[in-house]
């Protein structure tokens, strides 16, 4: 475990054209979120974390909305990935189709490296169903397949905002 | 029919092949070579060789669990002998579904089996997402490295597709432009789909989980919003367990271009459930072809490959030839060793006679210069070096051209000897000369007359030197 997990995520995620916001408390984090978003038409997840971040006004389908307010499952230090477990009222599309994404990891679900993210998110060996679909993002999407010039935003989001808080 | 070996281009080079290929297989050196100095690469890739090893080792049962497990968690698991058998369960599958529009993510499987000719054969539009795949596919052109499939194309040439298909006008030089209109242009495809067809980079035994990395975000899309989705894998493809699975998810990209990361890595453990919205079915087929031939033979080790391209841009002969050049599917290192074996019994012995093209399939081992920067580079440690020399003996072995071995020990005779060799040098180059040059284009010839015709039938020859090197030598030298 390197000694500070949290440098070494935002130093990856930086590299990989991501930002990373910290705050100090939930609440903080969601202002944080709020100013993130502005007035932007957002898909969001269901999740008590996102409240009282967007107004109802603001939401939007995931294939209209602007940004998409989702929560990561977990944070990779080694790799700079957030990590979504997909289930009732956390569907894939919101995380995906809109081309702003702002994302909130609880500082308790950031791990060291890759094998414990898996064992994290319940990816393991043994007993009991895994989660249907498990997707680990590092950084925005991108392309190099034009003259190898490096692209970020193809057909998920172009650009990444991680809020990490501490409760 | 096998799409694995297909004729050579008979046009000449593309301009745009070489400074592409060259700045490509640069940039990805360099992040190569930073990565590397993050982890302990030579433990890392002899634990990834531990893994792959083990898993090609135990195959057969590792495969029975990997359906077991993947059936249990919904999923519907098809086995394919071969590339036919497996373009069969996915038009039917597609049928089933009542689809007539697929999205698609890249896959060399699916080149390997010649699904899109396959799918267009059945009334089934299957549109490939991956951009540089898009645009190889509007272009009627094929895929020419694993990873970067558009590599031999240039920004021109893509600006020039979109501007065609658009009526707008494109600025070759911002590139984000051309990204944001293939963008645009297949957001509605992705929603409007009834089927998703990806690859698979490794799949889980012990779970039944199918695992997929990408950067661009096609292949989430593929898997999030068609009502089915179609997953298509070589049996190799299977490891054991997730300890395997988070060494190799890092090590692809490794490999790869250096990064910690894929952009996005999806695990698919069955069908959506619990109000998830992905897909209601989830099929996996999977694909033999030759694999199961090659196992037990010195040739085992080609099946521990994870299809990084590393060994591509490593390799002196693809960087100047490029993808096509070889011919076939698969290209570089990995693909002069498994498309003989793909293509043969897996032995090697008949490399290539399944195709009906023996000379291809078995020709390609010669497409190196055994300098071992390919070995190197392999993230598996595959002794692609050693296979290449053993399919180039066995591609002789029993040689019923006994004519040929004597003209070669003759000529051996001949020019191990200055005085011969000048003699004979100089005679047959005043000889050829004038044919040759009657026939050449550009100093290039592509069609020789027999004897010679058989060269030129897969590759294109320089025309004779009309001054050999040792006679220049010597007049330089002032002495002749």
């Amino acid at each position: 475990m390197p000694e500070y997990p949290l440098d070494e995520f935002r130093a990856r995620l930086e590299e990989l054209d991501g930002s990373l916001h910290e705050a100090p408390s939930l609440t903080a984090a969601r202002a944080t979120a709020a100013d993130l978003i502005g007035a932007a038409t957002v898909a969001r997840w269901r999740d008590d974390i996102l409240d009282g971040i967007v107004t109802r006004e603001q939401q939007a389908p995931a294939v209209e909305a602007e940004i998409s307010l989702i929560v990561a499952d977990v944070g990779v230090a080694a790799t700079g990935a957030v990590g979504f477990v997909h289930r009732a009222g956390r569907p894939r599309s919101a995380g995906l189709l809109p081309p702003t994404q702002v994302v909130l990891l609880d500082a308790a679900d950031l791990v060291a490296d890759v094998a414990s993210a898996f064992e994290h998110v319940g990816l393991r060996n043994g007993a009991g169903p895994l989660p249907g679909n498990v997707v680990f993002a590092a950084g925005p999407s991108r392309t190099s397949d034009i003259e190898q010039r490096s692209i970020r935003g193809v057909h998920a989001p172009r650009d990444l905002a991680v809020v990490i808080f501490s409760r | 029919m096998s799409g694995l070996i297909i004729e050579p281009p008979r046009e000449g080079p593309d301009p745009a092949v070489t400074p592409n290929l060259h700045r490509a297989s640069e940039q990805w050196g360099a992040g190569r070579a930073q990565a590397r100095e993050r982890v302990d690469w030579e433990a890392w890739r002899e634990r990834a060789r531990e893994i792959r090893a083990d898993a090609v080792r135990h195959l057969p049962e590792l495969i029975e669990l990997l359906e077991a497990r993947m059936v249990a968690a919904g999923g519907h698991v098809h086995h394919a002998r071969d590339g036919e058998e497996a373009c069969a369960h996915i038009v039917a599958i597609c049928r089933q579904a009542g689809a007539t529009l697929a999205v698609k993510g890249k896959s060399m499987t699916s080149e390997e089996i010649g699904l899109g000719a396959a799918l267009a054969h059945a009334g089934i539009e299957a549109v490939e997402t991956d951009l540089g795949e898009y645009v190889v596919q509007a272009l009627g052109s094929r895929p020419s490295h694993l990873l970067a499939p558009a590599v031999h194309l240039s920004a021109a040439q893509v600006a020039e597709l979109f501007a065609r298909e658009s009526g707008r006008e494109f600025d070759p030089d911002d590139t984000a432009a051309l990204v944001r209109y293939a963008r645009d242009a297949l957001r509605g495809r992705f929603l409007t789909a009834g089927v998703g067809i990806t690859g698979v980079n490794l799949a889980v035994a012990e779970t039944g989980t199918l695992a997929i990395v990408e950067s661009e975000g096609n292949i989430r899309l593929s898997t999030a919003l068609p009502r089915v989705h179609i997953a298509l894998m070589g049996i190799e493809k299977v490891i054991r367990d997730w300890e395997g699975a988070a060494h190799l998810v890092q090590m692809l990209p490794l490999a790869a271009h250096g990064k910690m990361a894929a952009a996005s890595t999806s695990f698919i453990t069955g069908p959506a459930r619990d109000g998830d919205d992905g897909p209601q079915e989830v099929h996996l087929v999977l694909l033999d072809g030759g694999r199961s031939a090659i196992r037990g033979t010195p040739f085992e080790e080609a099946l521990h490959c994870i299809r990084c391209g590393a060994c591509l841009y490593a390799c002196p002969v693809y960087r100047q030839v490029g993808g096509h050049g070889y011919g076939s599917t698969y290209s570089g290192p990995i693909g002069a060793v498994i498309t003989p074996l793909l293509a043969g019994d897996g032995t090697g012995d008949e490399a290539g006679d399944a195709t009906g093209d023996g000379l291809r399939g078995s020709s390609l081992p010669a497409y190196s210069s055994l300098c071992g920067a390919c070995v190197e580079a392999c993230p598996v440690k595959i002794p692609l070096d050693d296979q290449l020399v053993m399919l180039r003996a066995r591609a002789h072995r029993g040689d019923p051209a006994r004519g040929e071995a004597a003209l070669f020990a003759a000529w051996a005779r001949l020019w191990s000897r200055p005085s011969t060799y000048r003699a004979t040098a100089a005679t047959a180059g005043r000889a050829l000369r004038p044919l040759w040059s009657a026939l050449a284009r550009d100093g290039w010839q592509r069609h020789a007359p027999f004897p010679f015709s058989g060269w030129t039938e897969g590759r294109d020859a320089r025309a004779p030197d009309p001054e050999p090197f040792h006679v220049r030598w010597r007049r330089r030298r002032g002495d002749a």
